[in-house]
């Protein structure tokens, strides 16, 4: 036990100077490590195209801790990239090293300066020297020199790879890599999308590849990109291509344009931002992106103008059935059944192979139609690829003669661009043997050939139709008009419609009656009492006081009665008096037309005034 | 002249006669019935001469241009005989006659249709004015109905009122779509130049995109100077020369033509 603690003790002692070595000088101030603290800045390269962007390093030498500020520079933008920290202890000596590393871009060509990066370190400030650096514009014919020399020159070529300036290639850019930029009206060319985002971008394509503009079409497009990582000029871009088809419309020379709409997730610059810890985080990248802030920007990316120039179709040569087809094309014929009678029909299949515009290739024609009945054909095609593939084509034809032996060759003709010439291919005729349709006993086979030939039905002459006609003359017009145009149909419609519309008022009305079938008794009666008013003034006026008192009298019940709910015939003096207050006028009228309907006495015509005034005051609404 | 009264007396009978005669022979049914003469005996040339001639004097009927079509067809002219009949089967829709021989016309000259969606087959079962009669009667049924119903006038029982209204609706929605897509056809074209060649542009010397036979109907889509841009109903499109086809509904072709006054002549065709 006690050896064991000797040897630990021992152990103890030989780490020791080990410990004391690597940590005691970094918990000692800078002033007793080091002497000499510097503070330097150099770039990875002083001149560099717009489109790229350079490494600023500041290293401060003997000091383990410092927070440069981030560099300045008047138009030129600088990105936080890291720092790095390297320490060493040689003879006794400690020294630091810390490397802040900044990337820079320049928004335009020019001269620029980066001003000195001062560093507060102990209360004293160190500072860099200052920086130069050429911002170049970018070359016309191609992505220009790489300073870095890290480049891929090779994906980046030729008209396609001009980077253009302006803010859309500070996150991407879009180039069209058409297969031919001479080609022909209906040509189909292949071409290749390329859509470049920088790394680090969070995009989103809002749309794929659109053709802008009404001179070509778009014939295929992948509906999904292939996707790599590529470095431009010592810049990393995530590559999206598209494959497609184009075909131009018309001759002349017209820019071919696509754009594609897409969403960036862009972090708004760190510089500005304000750290909630008041530094305590320091520059960590890791914090920075915690706290950084996004926004989201729709960006549309246009690829450059590319001239096509789209050449007329030379009219020298031009076959009589070309139809359109251009590209490389071969031609198969085949025929089924090849042992037929007159009158059979034999399927004739051609199948066109190759690379081109399949939907202007046509059937090939027969180069002759004597003896055979044709049929439309028609064509199907299977495109292993946009432009590439084959169609083909089966035709009913029907030998209408004997002596026909083999079926005519076919000529099928197109362009061929890259010859700048058209071609035919014709196929070789295709043997048949034809058997008699009739059942007409065979000819001997000791009779000479030739007789049988001259015995064998000639192909019957189709009769011609009787033509149908009708013998009227009919209505005559001096224009075809649409029903719907003619003045009867437009009135009767209108009609129709106005009835509809009718009807919905009417419906409503007539419910309205049935839920509330007072309202109709209550109309009935005011009619009634009106009619009654009416009886009044003209019995009054032909002073004939007994019709007057039988009107005023109806009136009067009948408007009680819808009341009280009775029969009108049922109500008399006496229910008046019971049921009106004593002053009721109607009682008083009531009364006074009683005693003279029993006395026979004429009413005053004052009094008839009176009681007609009062009768039409009450009783009409 | 007047020393002979009863020779003079002949002479104006003759001459009146004469006069009826002639007015007789050129009567627009004397005309009719003269050119069917000549489609019997064969001389179609003559008789579309002398149907063009009524069409110029009194305008086109069915008949007419049934007959007129006819010519057209046994003179080979398959471009000119499926428009004539189109345009017959539009003054007379329902004529099955018209629909029959049109459908063994353009089977004679390979003219077959594509296959067609079914609702489509199923708006070819009428003609679009005779959809739209149908509609329209189906719709004053349905007013008739409701003005009986609401007004309460005419002794309808609620029930027979309902069953009425359902019907009428379930009619009109069957026929209004049919009409409808009918007419969107009304004012189609059809190709009567023989060798139309379908153009990838409207200029004199652009690349063929492929033949269209005569007797096909095509859409117009749209017209730069004297070409139409056209589509066929197979989806086949390009531009094509305007004289190469003919509206169906426009018949001042056929009543404003120059040989509708001529007296005679070799050519009958419309310029």
């Amino acid at each position: 036990m006690k050896e064991l603690n000797n040897k630990r003790t021992h152990l103890y002692w030989y780490f020791l100077p080990l410990f004391c070595a690597l940590f005691i000088p970094q918990l000692l101030p800078d002033t007793i490590r080091a002497q000499d603290i510097t503070v330097s800045a150099r770039l990875s390269g002083d001149s560099f195209p717009v489109t790229e962007a350079v490494l600023l390093t500041v290293t401060i030498n003997g000091t383990s801790s410092a927070t440069p500020p981030v560099p300045k520079g008047k138009g030129l933008e600088f990105t936080y990239r890291g720092q790095s920290i390297q320490s060493q202890w040689v003879n006794g000596k400690s020294s630091s090293t810390i490397i802040f590393t900044y990337m820079v871009q320049a928004a335009k060509p020019g001269r620029y300066t980066i001003e000195p990066v001062r560093v507060g370190i102990n209360n004293q400030e160190y500072a860099s020297q200052p920086l130069s650096c050429t911002v170049q514009p970018v070359s016309k014919s191609g992505v220009s020199g790489n300073t870095s020399g890290s480049g891929t020159p090779g994906a980046q070529s030729g008209t396609s790879a001009r980077l253009r300036s302006g803010k859309a290639d500070t996150i991407g850019f879009m180039r069209i890599h058409p297969e031919h930029t001479k080609i022909y009206p209906g040509q189909l060319i292949h071409m290749t999308i390329k859509a470049f985002f920088r790394q680090g971008l969070r995009v989103t394509l809002n749309s794929s590849p659109r053709l802008t503009g009404n001179d070509f079409i778009l014939h295929s497009l992948d509906e999904k990109p292939r996707q790599i990582e590529t470095r431009i000029n010592g810049q990393e871009y995530v590559e999206l291509s598209w494959d497609g088809t184009i075909s131009a419309i018309k001759e002349g020379e017209f820019p071919l344009v696509f754009d594609m709409d897409a969403s960036l997730l862009v972090r708004i610059n760190s510089q500005q931002r304000r750290d909630p810890f008041g530094g305590l985080l320091g520059n960590d990248p890791f914090f920075d992106d915690f706290f950084a802030r996004y926004s989201r920007r729709e960006v549309k990316l246009i690829t450059p103008d590319l001239p096509i120039t789209v050449r007329p179709l030379p009219t020298k040569n031009r076959p009589a059935d070309f139809s359109g087809a251009i590209g490389s094309f071969s031609l198969a014929v085949a025929a089924t059944p090849r042992k037929a009678k007159v009158g059979d029909p034999i399927t004739l299949k051609m199948k066109i192979s190759g690379t081109g515009n399949f939907d202007l290739v046509e059937s090939p024609q027969l180069t002759k139609t004597t003896g055979w009945k044709t049929y439309p054909s028609q064509g199907t095609v299977e495109q292993q690829h946009p432009g590439q593939g084959e169609k083909t084509f089966e035709q009913a034809i029907v030998p209408t003669s004997p002596t026909i032996a083999s079926i005519p060759a076919v000529r099928f003709s197109y362009f061929d661009p890259d010859l700048a010439d058209y071609i035919t291919l014709s196929s070789d005729p295709l043997e048949i043997t034809l058997e008699q349709a009739t059942n007409e006993p065979q000819p001997r086979q000791s009779q000479p050939e030739k007789n049988v030939k001259e015995k064998e039905p000639l192909p019957a002459r189709p009769q011609p139709q009787a033509v149908p006609l009708r013998h009227e003359l009919g209505t005559m017009v001096h224009a075809i008009t649409p029903l719907y145009k003619k003045q009867l149909f437009i009135v009767t419609i209108s009609a129709a419609m106005l009835g509809l519309f009718l009807a919905i008022p009417l419906y409503s009305r007539r419910k309205t009656l049935e839920n509330h079938p007072e309202r109709a008794v209550r109309k009935k009666v005011d009619k009634e009492l009106t009619s009654h008013i009416r009886a009044m003034e003209d019995a009054m006026a032909a002073h004939d006081h007994n019709t007057f008192i039988t009107h005023c009298r109806r009136a009067i019940q009948k408007y009680f009665a819808l009341q009280w709910d009775v029969t009108p015939g049922s109500i008399t003096l006496a229910d008046l008096q019971q049921h009106l207050p004593a002053q009721h006028p109607f009682t008083a009228i009531f009364s006074q037309l009683e005693q003279a309907d029993f006395s026979h006495e004429p009413l005053p015509r004052q009094t008839m005034q009176s009681m007609l005034e009062t009768t039409r005051k009450e009783l009409l609404p | 002249m007047m020393k002979y009264p009863i020779i003079t007396a002949i002479y104006y009978l003759l001459f009146a006669l004469a006069t009826i005669c002639h007015a007789t022979e050129n009567t627009p049914e004397a005309l009719f019935e003269s050119a069917n003469q000549d489609v019997v005996q064969g001389n179609y040339a003559e008789a579309i001469h002398k149907y063009h001639q009524i069409a110029g004097k009194v305008g086109v009927s069915a008949p007419l241009l049934f007959n007129l079509a006819g010519s057209y067809a046994a003179s080979g002219q398959t471009g000119k005989a499926v428009l004539n009949y189109e345009r017959a089967l539009r003054l007379d829709p329902g004529s099955e006659e018209i629909k029959a021989t049109l459908e063994q016309v353009r089977e004679d000259a390979g003219l077959y249709r594509d296959s067609t969606p079914t609702y489509e087959r199923y708006a070819n079962l009428l003609e679009a004015d005779q959809w739209l009669m149908i509609s329209a009667a189906a719709l004053i049924l349905l007013s008739l109905t409701m003005l009986a119903s609401a007004s309460g006038k005419v002794a309808l029982l609620a029930s027979q009122s309902k069953w009425i209204t359902a019907c009428s609706l379930f009619i009109l929605l069957l026929s209004l779509p049919p009409a409808l897509l009918c007419y969107t056809s009304w004012n189609s074209y059809v190709v009567t130049g023989q060798d139309a060649t379908l153009q990838l542009s409207p200029f004199a010397h652009a690349a063929p995109t492929g033949t269209i036979s005569q007797g096909r109907l095509v859409k117009k889509i749209d017209q730069h100077e004297h070409y139409l841009l056209v589509e066929d109903f197979a989806g086949q499109h390009g531009w094509l020369e305007q004289d190469k086809l003919e509206k169906i509904t426009d018949i001042s072709r056929l009543t404003n033509s120059k040989e509708n006054t001529m007296a005679g002549g070799q050519g009958f065709e419309p310029r």
